[in-house]
């Protein structure tokens, strides 16, 4: 019954005391605020907390919810946000494990099995590359480029999430992507 | 014919070039965007490096983020209530830069503790290491014994530290004559037992002093250090031919 309510009914429901009817949103989303945290902090462990911390303040502040902008727009603003405090929580320790590829992040990526291990080891290397680039990305512009590539988020839908004109979301996203250019450029394995 | 001259900033097709990548624009805007791309080397210079940009970071997300699981995500309605508390507490603290000062007092308190610890089990150590055997000196067994009188014995505990006066008391270095060294590692091994051995009210310490055995068996006695009796090893030593004697 519950999948049949809008995001708005179940928010409703949800500040009425319905527990079940916030899981219900949780459940619809929890795969794009994944996304968009993983997009923003570049690490699965780190975007795993980060979500589960939004999803927590969605839930602790969900009685503020003026219900002015759609609730998707709401829960990226606060994972947003979340993504960003946790960088800066961890700033010192992302300029470590940005240079350095742990071993945990080489069991990420599953190569397929055609794939030589030469060429596996080229493209690990690319992904870590642009995983760099991305995460080095300013936030203005690496948000951007998170909620367009992971969530595939419209124009619209970003300029709603972050409250900004239509033309400066384009305009970022341009910026953001020719910016990576020039870094995947520099780097010394060749991009695709 | 291109226009080669024409920088892309001033072109401002940036808007329309990055929704004609993404396929979000009319198509009206879609077939301008077209015309110039096809005549403006620069713009379509920069269209195919964010167009490589972009999918670079689309295969980064499909190597590395398509096949993860999504984690449980749970938002714990029932622990709200407790972990709010604490947390509300900690932002409180947090928010007026009292976080640095209240780890600090907690290390300090925590640290106070370990030494008030460490001291109390140092000076327990300390107590249990000096606690000598407390022994009667001979000369009360003596009288007590022929009063037929139940002297006070002292009784070696734990924690009595009167023990140690009562030992040192009934010291008579002068006393000491022959030193026996086997009568010193029995004393030795008088020491070594336990320390939490205690003795009731009325009950007469089940340790056997050299005078006790002396007086009981009649045994040759002499004095050794400290004025103790030491029984000689030779009733052992006899009892023993007795016994094979009446053995055979």
């Amino acid at each position: 019954m519950a999948t049949k309510l809008t995001d708005e009914q179940l928010v409703e429901s949800a500040v009425s005391g319905d527990s079940d009817a916030f899981g219900e949103i949780v459940k619809r989303w929890e795969r794009k605020i994944f996304a968009l945290c993983f997009g923003m902090l570049g690490r699965e462990d780190d975007a795993r907390d980060a979500a589960q911390e939004a999803f927590i303040a969605a839930f602790r502040n969900i009685k503020n919810f003026r219900g002015d902008a759609k609730v998707s727009s709401w829960l990226h603003r606060i994972a947003v946000n979340q993504c960003l405090t946790t960088k800066r929580r961890t700033k010192s320790r992302s300029e470590d494990y940005l240079n350095v590829e742990t071993e945990e992040e080489s069991r990420i990526f599953v190569a397929p099995a055609k794939l030589s291990p030469l060429r596996t080891t080229e493209q690990n290397e690319r992904m870590t590359l642009v995983r760099q680039a991305v995460t080095s990305l300013p936030e203005e512009l690496r948000e951007v480029v998170v909620m367009k590539e992971f969530e595939e988020m419209t124009f619209q839908e970003i300029s709603e999430v972050l409250e900004l004109p239509l033309s400066t979301v384009k305009s970022r996203l341009y910026t953001a992507l020719k910016q990576l250019r020039r870094k995947l450029e520099r780097s010394p394995v060749e991009i695709a | 014919m291109k226009d080669h001259n024409i920088n892309n900033s001033s072109c401002g097709f940036s808007g329309d070039l990055i929704g004609y990548l993404y396929d979000e624009i009319g198509g009206g805007e879609r077939r301008v965007v077209e015309q110039h791309l096809a005549k403006c080397d620069l713009c379509s210079t920069e269209f195919a490096a964010v167009s490589s940009a972009r999918n670079s970071v689309g295969e980064w997300f499909s190597q590395e983020f398509v096949g993860s699981p999504t984690p449980k995500f749970e938002f714990a309605p029932q622990r709200q209530d407790e972990k709010s508390i604490v947390w509300s507490v900690w932002t409180m603290l947090s928010r007026i830069r009292f976080r640095v000062p209240v780890l600090a007092a907690a290390s300090a308190l925590v640290i106070f503790g370990a030494v008030l610890f460490i001291r109390s089990t140092a000076s327990d150590t300390e107590v249990a290491s000096v606690s000598v055997p407390a022994v009667s000196t001979p000369s009360d067994e003596g009288i007590a014994a022929n009063l037929g009188e139940s002297s006070p014995v002292p009784v070696q505990t734990a924690d009595s530290t009167n023990s140690i006066d009562i030992a040192a008391d009934s010291v008579e270095p002068s006393r000491s004559v022959d030193v026996n060294t086997r009568a010193l590692s029995s004393r030795k091994m008088a020491r070594q037992e336990p320390k939490t051995r205690e003795t009731r009210p009325g009950e007469r310490n089940q340790r056997t002093f050299p005078s006790d055995r002396s007086v009981a068996e009649g045994m040759q006695t002499k004095p050794s250090l400290n004025g103790y009796e030491e029984k000689e090893d030779e009733t052992l030593r006899l009892e023993d031919i007795f016994s094979e004697i009446d053995a055979s």
